[in-house]
């Protein structure tokens, strides 16, 4: 069962259009990683989602219109975004007090749990916090909600790596207990890459590129080509290429791998490699 | 709904805990120096001749009548920084996006924010009236001095306060609205028009009736010069406003505002880059 329709999704922010077209499925149990250049449309998606932003076009949220029946749908999601929207003044307790007082599937003993495990005192404010302890709350206070799906709309931005891996970690240790679909924007994609059960490229308010991540690994390979065979694997149509020390990688779709590792040895490109090679190329919907 | 409205007002309360500090800190402030004035003043009145009393207790009950608006002014002053403060807070910290996370509609959260203006401040400008007759009486027993006390029971106080919250309800009501469109300066951008407005009246028609509604309806309540200011609170003032079309006609105006304001931060959050 699809949680998420989007057919012919638009959004106009400003006066100027943040969303072309956004056609996109995403079934049940799914770990959906989105990227995108900044300004690329992903958060304005991915709020439409949640219903912050109202599209024109087909979108079905849990069998719910997110912009119309946004209360009643987010009793069933969970919205995280970057560390600076949750308010300085708050107190963790407020928080914690809040969301279990509005939220009828709030779990307020498993936040409670994450947040000691994070060394975040009830008392404590926002304010006084690190950026990347805000980003444990809000995700504690997202986990400990039985939703059915998670939004994360960059949640570790501005976080060093190490409470990025500490983010995800927890991330992936609260799903694996909920079984819910996840959606993600981030820029650190390849962090959480091998959990990813599909990606979806986002470029000028369009998906311009999805599959899922057993259709990545069967479809792209990369490969180190040295100069002197550069010309036989540019004859075997290369999706992108660039420059390294000794060489150029060439990246294939569906390339032919027998006559490929005569050139060199075969890789698989991450997701961030093969985002940029699509926007470099500027994929189009024939993706 | 309402348990989400509940929670949502003491989330309101959390964040501005000035709303209910100001009012209390100012109005207990006030009372504690008519008390001391008013102590000091009795104890003198033994022995002394009776227009000279009589003169000393029209002044206490001018100086109570006094400590009392000031009270009421500052509630009505809170109010108005609060409206313009609670959606613009929002919008500016970014925070609409944290609190739209959860399952609690724009209609709740509006609710929520004008119950400050209409509920909260009244209540707590209700406690300090009452405080402050109470000390005053507190003050004056056994000197055999009976001040004219202004809205003399707790019901008349009460009636004064939310009567005139209802009074002032358009006005809390377009604050709010202008502090979900504007990007700044809220309170200049909402008052700002209805100036322009009172100003153009005047020179073109030599009329004053828009300055002079606009004034009825936030401070001129409180603050009417040249009247004398006992006289005319001393009973039921609330009485003939709550009797009036003119106060409902502006509820009626202030809930299809706030609908208006509720339909305003749906969008807030689009606008946020």
């Amino acid at each position: 069962m699809s949680c998420v329709i989007a057919r012919g999704v638009r959004a106009t922010l400003g006066g100027r259009p943040a969303l072309n077209g956004i056609d996109i499925e995403i079934d049940e149990g799914r770990v959906v990683g989105v990227m995108g250049l900044n300004g690329a449309g992903k958060s304005t998606l991915l709020q439409a989602l949640v219903g912050l932003v109202r599209v024109e076009g087909e979108l079905r949220v849990l069998g719910r219109d997110p912009w119309r029946d946004r209360a009643a749908l987010m009793r069933q999601v969970s919205f995280v975004a970057d560390v600076a929207v949750i308010p300085r003044w708050l107190r963790v307790s407020n928080a914690v007090e809040y969301f279990d007082g509005v939220h009828p599937a709030f779990d307020r003993e498993r936040t409670s749990d994450l947040l000691a495990r994070s060394g975040i005192g009830l008392g404590d404010r926002v304010g006084t916090l690190s950026k990347g302890m805000i980003a444990q709350l809000q995700l504690a206070l997202a986990l400990g909600v039985d939703s059915r799906l998670l939004v994360l709309d960059e949640p570790t931005l501005g976080l060093d790596a190490l409470y990025r891996k500490r983010f995800f970690d927890t991330l992936l240790a609260g799903f694996a207990q909920g079984g819910q679909s996840v959606v993600i924007a981030t820029h650190e994609i390849d962090e959480i890459q091998h959990v990813l059960t599909d990606v979806v490229f986002v470029a000028g308010g369009r998906v311009v590129f999805q599959c899922t991540s057993d259709e990545l690994e069967e479809r792209f390979v990369e490969i180190h080509v040295h100069p002197e065979h550069i010309d036989i694997a540019r004859a075997m149509g290369p999706l992108h290429e660039r420059p390294t020390i000794g060489g150029k990688i060439l990246m294939f779709d569906r390339g032919e791998r027998d006559r490929l590792r005569l050139l060199g040895d075969l890789r698989r490109p991450s997701v961030a490699t093969l985002f940029t090679a699509i926007v470099d190329n500027d994929a189009s919907d024939s993706w | 709904m309402v348990n989400a409205m509940l929670w949502s007002l003491r989330r309101e309360l959390w964040e501005h805990r000035w709303t209910w500090l100001v009012p209390a800190a100012v109005g207990c402030g006030a009372v504690a120096i008519d008390t001391a004035v008013t102590g000091l003043n009795v104890a003198g009145l033994a022995g002394a001749t009776h227009a000279a009393s009589a003169a000393v207790v029209g002044q206490l009950s001018t100086l109570l009548d006094i400590t009392i608006r000031i009270v009421l002014i500052t509630g009505t002053i809170v109010a108005f920084v609060y409206c313009a403060e609670a959606l613009n807070g929002e919008r500016r910290d970014r925070s609409i996006l944290f609190w739209n996370s959860l399952p609690v509609g724009d209609g709740t959260a509006v609710a929520a924010k004008a119950c400050v203006p209409l509920c909260v401040v009244p209540v707590i400008t209700f406690v300090v009236i009452v405080l402050a007759q109470l000390a005053t009486r507190i003050a004056v027993a056994g000197h055999g001095v009976a001040l004219r006390v202004p809205l003399a029971t707790p019901s008349a106080a009460a009636a004064e306060v939310f009567a005139a919250a209802l009074w002032t309800s358009p006005v809390y009501a377009w604050i709010l609205l202008v502090s979900a469109r504007a990007r700044r300066a809220v309170l200049l951008l909402a008052f700002l028009p209805l100036i322009v407005i009172a100003m153009i009246e005047r020179l073109i028609f030599g009329e004053t009736s828009v300055a002079h509604a606009l004034f009825d309806r936030g401070l001129g309540r409180y603050w009417t010069p040249g009247l004398p200011l006992v006289s005319n609170m001393t009973s039921w003032p609330a009485l003939n406003l709550l009797r009036s079309p003119a106060l409902w006609t502006g509820v009626i105006l202030a809930s299809v505002t706030l609908l208006a304001v509720a339909q305003q931060r749906r969008h807030i959050a689009a606008q946020i880059p």
